[in-house]
């Protein structure tokens, strides 16, 4: 499926007021937008749900703003990033515990990503914004140029992120011995 | 193969071995039935608008300026009529391609 056909929905959508093309733009992209909170959380599954959850609500009541600059896929990422680092700035403000035990306990207490452990220990050898910007494009197969609209930085800057990402990655998965896995 | 692009691979792999596709599982329904309810404000726009035209239809009426108005059409030459009525459009449309081309922000 095709920009086009998101194009085809949200048109149907803003002009008809037809929910059910809406539903159909929600049916496209939860599992990528669900797995992007769920990695970013260290698999929390309960966390994800509802920041996907919120994602949609947003892009619904300002989807009249959507000016097709960019494909409607990259505007969903920039509102989820946005909603991740607002509720990351929030919940630093009323919780001030471990990170890493809460990630933990969750890694370990969801259906979802118990067999992922190895995965979000690698994540944690990064900082959040190389964390993004990796998952970004290896797992969600961004361009630079369309990480840089979703994280709003310049281009150069993702391009530093995913430098420092890899290769703190790499070291780690060296170290670990990844490849004999 | 150099060492960037074994790096790379490596990376490739690593993150698609994780890579899974989530079920919906009732997600969108719920998303669905928990969406605000949309409010229609667009009658304020038409109310405005009828409001605008009828208090102008009245003031050109009223003062003449509409009789007065077509009279001079009818006596205008076709291609000073063509010129007046295409100009506007046209300094309009070349004032909205200047300012889509300087509007390169992205918005939500």
């Amino acid at each position: 499926m095709s920009n086009r056909d998101d194009l085809y929905w949200i048109t149907q959508f803003t002009l008809i007021g037809d929910n059910k093309a809406f539903e159909k733009l929600i049916g496209k992209y939860q599992s990528p937008i669900r797995r992007f909170f769920l990695n970013l959380t260290m698999g929390d599954a309960s966390l994800s749900d509802d920041l996907a959850q919120e994602t949609f609500m947003k892009a619904f009541v300002n989807i009249h703003s959507f000016q097709a600059l960019s494909n409607f896929s990259t505007w969903l990422y920039r509102i989820a990033y946005n909603v991740y680092y607002d509720s990351v700035r929030t919940r630093k403000q009323f919780i001030e515990l471990n990170v890493p035990e809460v990630d933990l306990y969750h890694q370990t207490n969801n259906a979802f990503s118990a067999e992922k452990i190895d995965f979000y220990k690698a994540l944690q050898q990064l900082k959040k914004e190389e964390q993004t910007a990796l998952i970004l494009h290896y797992m969600e197969d961004k361009t630079q140029k369309e990480i840089a609209k979703i994280m709003n930085c310049p281009q150069g800057t993702v391009k530093t992120y995913l430098l420092k990402g890899r290769t703190k990655l790499i070291d780690y998965l060296n170290n670990e011995g990844y490849d004999k896995k | 193969m150099t060492k960037n692009e074994k790096t790379e691979e490596k990376l490739k792999e690593f993150f698609k071995t994780y890579k899974t596709e989530i079920p919906d599982n009732g997600f969108s329904s719920k998303v669905m039935h928990q969406l605000p309810a949309e409010k229609d404000h667009s009658w304020i726009v038409w109310l405005i608008g009828a409001a605008g035209i009828s208090f102008l239809l009245y003031f050109y009426i009223h003062t003449g300026i509409l009789l007065n108005f077509i009279e001079n059409l009818l006596v205008m030459h076709f291609d000073t009529l063509l010129i007046s009525i295409t100009v506007f459009p046209l300094i309009c449309g070349i004032a909205i391609l200047l300012w889509e081309k300087t509007k390169k922000t992205f918005s939500i």
